[in-house]
């Protein structure tokens, strides 16, 4: 998504109805917060688990939201992060991705030997992020998952842009010997 | 951004890397938004993670009947209602006034109730607080002054202390001289708020 596109504020609760709220919050930033969750988990049976909890969460706590301190983008990608930080605590053992689990891949090559391949080749990404650190896999996570620029990925970690860069460097560096 | 790392190392694998990263993309099913939308209509609220789940409220009641266990039922449904407690250990920062940050703050939490705040001084080294620490301040659920002579404050916001989802807590820090802390306290930011309430 263009961040230049994005909705920067959404009407609270107050206004609209919390239904409404929710699926206007989904419909603007519904895929970031999947993908951000999804490039950390293995199966897309919890990305919508944890999808569906961050938007729950979100509802929950609209009155809280202050569209002047930051995005909504940024703010329900926080409550993701918290929702994920949650279920990494009671998560099972790691295991591989079957290229079964890859059903929700957006693959637009045109014949079926490039989509094998392409699957193949988002599965060893997957496979390599999963034996990251927890750091590097959120920082990867939020560029290129949930979509987030440097400043706002610096926001919501609370680190400057600078240590932003360098741990999405170093965690791009280290994705890349892991894929060797 | 990362692209120019890679331009500038001269790595085409890392910019590789980052190409892949960027072109992929999951599609959640068409049917998730709103399947979230009719849940929240029937008004089902977050569980608040994925934390054990509360056992049923007649689980309970008939195990404490076999038990004998004489709690009055008030003080059960009390803490049945108010959640499992959400426990946050933060190391290390410079809490009470002194050189060094090697102050943490351990939380215990309740839905919005604080049970439980204890500032430490991490002695062992271990970022997290454990026996050999010494305690700045240990306190339950109100915060109270212990001395009025107030030489400095420290302010850290925002982190999720409460378990409720959204980072808008904050924690509140007053010391005094000889590495005293002399009062700590939780707060909200709450945008209807304009003064957060310590908690």
């Amino acid at each position: 998504m263009n961040p230049t596109t994005r909705p920067t504020t959404q009407s609270p609760a107050s206004e609209t109805g919390p239904e409404q709220l929710c699926a206007g919050w989904y419909a603007a930033h519904g895929e970031a917060v999947y993908n951000y969750l999804r490039f950390q988990l293995l199966a897309p049976d919890e990305a919508e688990d944890l999808t569906a909890e961050t938007f729950l969460r979100a509802v929950r706590a609209a009155h809280r939201f202050d569209p002047t301190r930051a995005s909504a983008q940024t703010w329900l990608l926080t409550i993701a992060r918290n929702v994920l930080i949650d279920h990494v605590r009671s998560a099972r053992a790691r295991r591989h991705v079957g290229l079964d689990e890859l059903r929700d891949l957006a693959v637009d090559a045109p014949s079926p030997e490039e989509r094998m391949l392409r699957r193949e080749e988002v599965a060893s990404v997957l496979d390599a992020m999963a034996g990251m650190s927890a750091e590097d896999r959120e920082v990867l996570s939020l560029r290129f998952g949930g979509d987030l620029d440097i400043p706002e990925i610096a926001e919501l970690l609370s680190v400057r842009a600078g240590t932003v860069r360098t741990r999405l460097w170093r965690a791009l560096e280290r994705l890349r010997e892991r894929m060797k | 951004m990362t692209g120019d790392h890679s331009s500038r190392t001269g790595d085409p694998h890392g910019a590789d890397t980052e190409r892949l990263l960027a072109g992929l993309r999951f599609e959640p099913r068409a049917s998730l938004g709103p399947e979230i939308a009719g849940r929240v209509r029937r008004g089902e609220v977050a569980k608040g993670g994925l934390r054990p789940r509360r056992p049923p409220v007649g689980r309970w009641l008939a195990a404490a009947a076999v038990l004998g266990v004489a709690l009055p039922a008030g003080v059960i449904f009390h803490r049945l209602l108010a959640g499992p407690v959400v426990r946050v250990d933060q190391c290390c920062r410079d809490l009470d006034g002194g050189a060094d940050a090697n102050d943490g703050y351990l939380v215990h939490a309740r839905g919005r109730r604080i049970e439980r705040l204890v500032l430490y001084e991490d002695l062992d080294g271990d970022r997290r607080y454990s026996t050999p620490d010494r305690i700045l301040l240990a306190r339950g659920p109100s915060p109270s002054i212990v001395d009025d002579s107030v030489a400095g404050s420290v302010r850290i916001c925002c982190v999720d202390l409460d378990g409720e989802g959204p980072a808008d807590d904050g924690l509140l820090v007053l010391n005094s001289t000889g590495e005293r802390v002399v009062l700590a306290g939780i707060f909200e930011q709450d945008v209807r708020a304009p003064t957060p309430v310590l908690r």
